[in-house]
């Protein structure tokens, strides 16, 4: 009798404590849950491409007011039929199974509105738009591909943009003919209706969350300590990096090292913070990287990729090793992920950027700014003034990435990416001999946009003046500079602490955007909604030495940590002085 | 007139070579099983054949509706067609559109081109858009019902629905469409395409297992062997729960009734065989392994190789007069 009471005793409590556990939750806990939770499950819809004028390169789509299903057919074998293997003379890459999938949903919409005699909606339009897009961007991939080393007419081109764009960049408060046309005349600074190139921000994701949100949508998953896989060099782009993959072999990454590996980060969060898509780059610190050879592929060990990186780069990787060896099961014991790999050839890092490519993200070629009337969009003339902001150089057109991105249940959508932003915060160029070096605080201006007698000027140098850019007009700018203004400074440190520079440098970054910042608000007559305080005359001492003084960095912090130095201007090209 | 057939011949090896080079191709091999008792007791228990295992996992059903020109040019050019319905473990469906080619030898690689997915067709009937998917179930209940009428009306409307599908879909985005008019072989013009319609109709079980290399288990020859590489989401929960196992082969033993849509002296084809199909990533490796365990095969259950499909053994057995 006693024990039955026991029990009963016992189960009443059992109870009684869930009961707490539950109003706890539902109380206190569940709030800031379900807050994260929108954030993770709020989803990202691709938006529509239509312009106010549809581009007459679509005509050929339409036929006598219907579906022109000839034409959309010719367009999507090139697109989904692996047997047509070459576009003028380049061989065709990147049709992938997912993106394939995605545009036969396409067509079959197409075929279905032609059997039904379906007359030309906006809906149909919607798919010709993002058919012709899709096309147009696997021939131009195709085609780069095929141009291995860049031609010296592009120098050239590169060098004449970074001059003109130094000088050029002036506005006066108008309206031009095509603004009167295509704009409210009572809300000058209009938000463009979100799309695959810009989304407007929403109250449950703060703009310095968005890189997250959109990471969460593609699936990445970037762990604080990682282990990865080498699976092939790389041969594009001039910064060293080579192909990894995940441990799950599903999801792929970069490996980069070098200048931009604090950069990239920064640059692709306050992108992603002002509405556009963008790569996803995680810096990883000391150590905190394992990358894992395996005998089978072309390297086999750290000695073997230092040969292959001299070889692609002439970049000697050495000073950026910490260790390296053979995985031991001692190892495995302060890392689980390592244990299938013990006896495996390994070697880690002083530090490194991560940069994710995803399954679920399909890229195709560019995204093409300068066609399909892609130069009329706002959103694309208005990243002018996000790039002058970060002090991005490098705004080639191969930097700007075309995606399918799978939202699960074979459901896709466009989207387009800037990509390699890493270019930028203080961007020192050499003609002789021919470098470059990004990331010099030094060389980041304190101001990027200044007035004068009735005139904005933008200081900021380009390499490729893109037609979107070259359209740009003061009211795009400064529909550009109010979601510059939107961001606070608790956001702004944010995302400069993601890319883990040394203490000293990550606070003279932050004061430096903070008055870039109030320098483009100023320029356009802008009240501040959120004025960040910052000090040009910033000074900071650690033991007693000054690091920062008067806001220059005078110290190479941690410069044996640090290989690529924070103030040697010799850059990738010239092995950053080693 | 020899010469023109040596060349015919010559130029399909070519270009079925280069098919192969391409994306689709699957190494398989099929055999005719002479002691059936033997083979399934090995299967079930689940056995061991010279330092390799072997476990059966799963029982699938397959439906299969296949697919030609009123003159066979399919078969004709050692390709056959198929809608497949497959159900997994009784839960799981998926339905494909596939284009296979026959072996060319007892070893070779067959090309495989698939429509993977085939839930977003529809075919718009008297009744408005139907799901493809939806219009194939009606022919494939009548196996599971074991009605195989194919007079009947319902079963006559999924027919012209299906082969209505075909002729609007010829000249679209369908992949075995596509490779079909890339060939270019002789009957199957582009124009022809839009008369393939559905010639056989059948059902199939297949008891699959994999082969693989247990450390604990085997000779030394093979512990070393390097673990399959692949993708988290290809590798089968099996493997996911045991990691020191090293997954090679995937068979199946097939057992498969067909019913033909064109007038014939037959009523039904029935087909026992066994499957053996490569998984490992060093794809040459992996055949070393298949003749491996192809050796054993023959010895201990009297298997002999077989080459033609399902397709071509029942049309063959159909148009016997």
């Amino acid at each position: 009798m006693k024990n039955e009471i026991k029990d009963r005793y016992q189960a009443y409590l059992k109870k009684m404590k869930s009961a707490v556990l539950l109003f706890l939750f539902v109380n206190f806990l569940a709030p800031y849950n379900s807050l994260a939770q929108t954030e993770r499950m709020l989803p990202i819809e691709r938006g529509s491409l239509l312009l106010n004028e549809h581009p007459p390169l679509l005509d050929s789509f339409v036929n006598d007011g219907r579906i022109n299903l000839k034409y959309v057919r010719t367009i999507g074998h090139f697109l989904t039929d692996n047997d047509i293997t070459i576009y003028k003379k380049a061989a065709i890459s990147g049709r992938s199974k997912a993106t394939i999938r995605h545009i036969k949903h396409l067509i079959e919409k197409q075929e279905e509105g032609f059997q039904d005699n379906l007359l030309v909606n906006d809906e149909t339009r919607e798919v010709f738009y993002e058919l012709y897009l899709l096309n147009e961007s696997l021939k131009q991939k195709s085609l780069a591909n095929a141009q291995t080393k860049m031609s010296f007419n592009d120098k050239i081109k590169m060098e004449l943009h970074s001059i003109k764009s130094k000088r050029g960049f002036r506005y006066k408060n108008s309206i031009t003919d095509h603004e009167a046309k295509n704009i409210n005349k009572n809300n000058l600074q209009e938000d463009p209706k979100d799309s695959p190139f810009w989304h407007q921000s929403v109250k449950q994701v703060p703009l310095d969350k968005r890189f997250a949100q959109l990471a969460r949508a593609k699936k990445i998953k970037a762990k604080k300590e990682m282990v990865v896989l080498f699976d092939k060099s790389s041969l594009s782009g001039s910064a060293p990096k080579i192909n990894v993959l995940d441990l799950d072999l599903d999801n792929k990454w970069s490996l980069k090292w070098g200048d931009e590996v604090h950069t990239d980060v920064v640059g692709s969060h306050i992108f992603a913070a002002l509405g556009y898509d963008v790569d996803h780059p995680y810096y990883y610190e000391e150590n905190k990287l394992t990358l894992i050879f395996d005998e089978l592929k072309e390297i086999k060990n750290k000695e073997e990729l230092k040969i292959k990186i001299k070889e692609i780069y002439n970049i000697d990787l050495e000073p950026f090793i910490t260790t390296y060896g053979t995985v031991t099961i001692q190892m495995t014991k302060e890392l689980a992920d390592l244990q299938p790999y013990v006896g495996k050839q390994y070697v880690r890092f002083k530090k490194c950027v991560l940069e994710a490519r995803p399954d679920r993200v399909k890229r195709m070629g560019s995204f093409l700014p300068g066609m399909l009337s892609n130069e009329d969009r706002r959103e694309l003339r208005g990243a002018l003034l996000a790039h002058q902001f970060i002090g991005n150089w490098d705004t080639r057109e191969q930097n700007t990435l075309l995606t399918t991105v799978h939202m699960g249940d074979y459901k896709y959508r466009m989207s387009a990416v800037f990509s390699d932003l890493g270019a930028s915060f203080g961007v020192v160029q050499g003609i002789f001999p021919p470098d470059f070096k990004v990331g010099l605080v030094n060389e980041f201006p304190w101001e990027v946009a200044s007035y004068k007698k009735g005139t904005i000027k933008l200081n900021s140098s380009i390499n490729s003046i893109l037609p979107p850019y070259q359209q740009a007009t003061y009211q795009d700018l400064l529909w550009m500079a109010k979601k510059i203004s939107e961001l606070d400074g608790p956001m702004l440190r944010n995302m400069i602490n993601k890319a883990k520079w040394p203490e000293p440098i990550a606070e003279l970054y932050f004061h430096k955007l903070a008055s870039r910042r109030a320098s483009i608000l100023n320029a356009f007559d802008l009240t501040d909604p959120h004025p960040i305080p910052f000090d040009k005359n910033l000074t900071i001492k650690v033991d007693g030495e000054y690091v920062v003084k008067n806001g220059e960095l005078l110290i190479d912090i941690d410069k044996d940590k640090n290989p690529e130095s924070f103030l040697s201007k010799k850059g990738r090209l010239t092995n950053y002085g080693h | 007139m020899a010469i023109n057939k040596i060349f015919k011949i010559l130029l399909f090896s070519f270009i079925s070579s280069n098919m192969l080079l391409a994306q689709g191709t699957e190494e398989q091999r099929k055999y005719v099983i002479k002691d059936e008792k033997a083979l399934l007791n090995f299967i079930n228990s689940s056995g061991q054949l010279e330092g390799l295992s072997l476990y059966n996992h799963s029982q699938y059903t397959y439906f299969d509706l296949y697919l030609d020109t009123p003159d066979f040019d399919l078969y004709k050019n050692k390709l056959s067609l198929r809608f497949r319905k497959r159900v997994f473990n009784d839960s799981l469906v998926t339905y494909g559109l596939q284009l296979k080619s026959e072996m060319e030898t007892v070893s070779s690689v067959r090309m495989e081109i698939e429509e993977a997915q085939l839930d977003f067709y529809r075919v718009k009937t008297d009744q408005g858009w139907i799901e493809l998917p939806k219009i194939l179930d009606i022919i494939f209940s009548r196996i599971q019902n074991n009605k195989i009428d194919i007079s009947s009306k319902e079963m006559q409307y999924a027919l012209s629905s299906i082969q209505k599908w075909i002729q609007l879909n010829a000249e679209s985005t369908i992949s075995p469409f596509q490779k079909i008019a890339f060939l270019k072989l002789k009957g199957l013009e582009r124009e022809k395409i839009a008369t393939i319609r559905p010639v056989l109709f059948g059902s199939e079980k297949r008891i699959r297992s994999h082969i693989y290399i247990d450390p604990a288990k085997t000779i030394i020859e093979l512990r070393n062997m390097p673990m399959n590489s692949l993708a988290l989401s290809a590798v089968p929960d099996f493997f996911k729960k045991n990691n020191t196992f090293n997954w090679i082969l995937e068979t199946s033993v097939d057992s498969a009734v067909f019913y033909s849509l064109f007038k014939t002296n037959k009523t039904q084809v029935e087909i026992f065989e066994f499957e053996v199909e490569n998984k490992y990533f060093l794809h040459e490796k992996g055949t070393e392994i298949m003749n491996l365990f192809e050796k054993n095969l023959k010895s201990n259950f009297q298997m002999e190789n077989l080459m033609d499909s399902k397709y071509r053994q029942s049309i063959k057995k159909f148009l016997v007069p």
